[in-house]
């Protein structure tokens, strides 16, 4: 005890801090180690969540990344399948037009042809019925006094017979 | 006003002569309207038909031919007609029948045939 005292080692004094010290130390604790504590936790909470927020908008990323190529991917493909189909179509729309116009050019030739055959069976006929027409005319004309009289008197006389056996046939 | 009936009996009677006779022909003119008149026409035209034969040669007709016809058609009036664009034959129109034996009318026969 006497080293402490030589030491000038007061033990009251040292109580007194000690209690000083223990007060300081309450009331530290009390009023600022938690707040300070609960702001670093916050901040460190408010780290975790802005890394994780990140980890997950990176992973959004990446997940729209990979849905954009997909859609890309379905789109290129979609878009093939339809211009294939659209080629396809068109080439047979083009056939089926080609076809048809054959067929109806066809068609037109054979009507044409037909036409043709009947206006020309309608010209033959024409021409064939004028020139009988112009032969009656010319025979009209040309049988005034080709008959001798005694010709024409035996023509008459049988006629009359003629007349005669029609009328008997009807009594 | 004179009836159908009437004036078809007065156009027969008229048609019994060779010429339609004067009282007749007075009537007609003087009292018939301009229908009656046509109808009168017309009666008396078929009533001369029934009575006449029309005979049509090229170059008229011989006695010969003539009495044949006439032993042909005893009661009726046989009228001539010349008609040289009929060639050869004879066309004979009773009332309203007509035989053609004609050159005329064979050629025309061939040619209709010819022409189907």
């Amino acid at each position: 005890m006497e080293i402490f005292e030589q030491f000038g080692f007061d033990f009251k004094l040292f109580a007194a801090q000690i209690v000083n010290f223990l007060v300081i130390a309450f009331i530290f604790k009390k009023f600022l180690y938690k707040p300070i504590l609960t702001t670093l936790q916050k901040r460190n909470d408010a780290i975790k969540k802005g890394l994780k927020d990140a980890e997950n908008a990176a992973k959004a990323l990446e997940k729209a990344e990979e849905t954009r190529d997909e859609i890309l991917n379905k789109a290129g493909k979609e878009s093939e399948r339809i211009i294939t189909e659209a080629k396809q179509q068109a080439e047979e729309s083009r056939e089926k037009i080609i076809s048809d116009t054959r067929a109806e050019i066809e068609r037109m030739m054979a009507q044409t042809k037909e036409q043709i055959a009947l206006e020309r069976d309608e010209f033959r006929k024409e021409a064939r019925d004028l020139s009988l027409e112009m032969s009656k005319q010319i025979l009209e004309n040309a049988i005034t006094g080709l008959f001798e009289k005694k010709d024409q008197e035996a023509l008459v006389k049988k006629g009359i017979q003629k007349i005669k056996n029609d009328k008997q046939t009807k009594n | 006003m004179i009836n159908k009936q009437k004036i078809r009996k007065l156009a027969y009677i008229a048609a019994q002569e060779d010429v339609i006779p004067k009282d007749i022909e007075q009537y007609v003119l003087n009292y018939l309207g301009k229908q009656e008149l046509k109808a009168f026409l017309s009666f008396y035209k078929n009533a001369l038909n029934k009575k006449r034969v029309y005979v049509s040669t090229s170059s008229g007709i011989s006695k010969e031919s003539l009495k044949a016809l006439k032993d042909q058609y005893k009661v009726k009036e046989i009228i001539e007609i010349t008609d040289e664009t009929l060639g050869a034959g004879i066309k004979l129109r009773e009332d309203d029948m007509i035989v053609d034996f004609t050159f005329k009318k064979y050629i025309n026969d061939t040619i209709e045939k010819l022409k189907n």
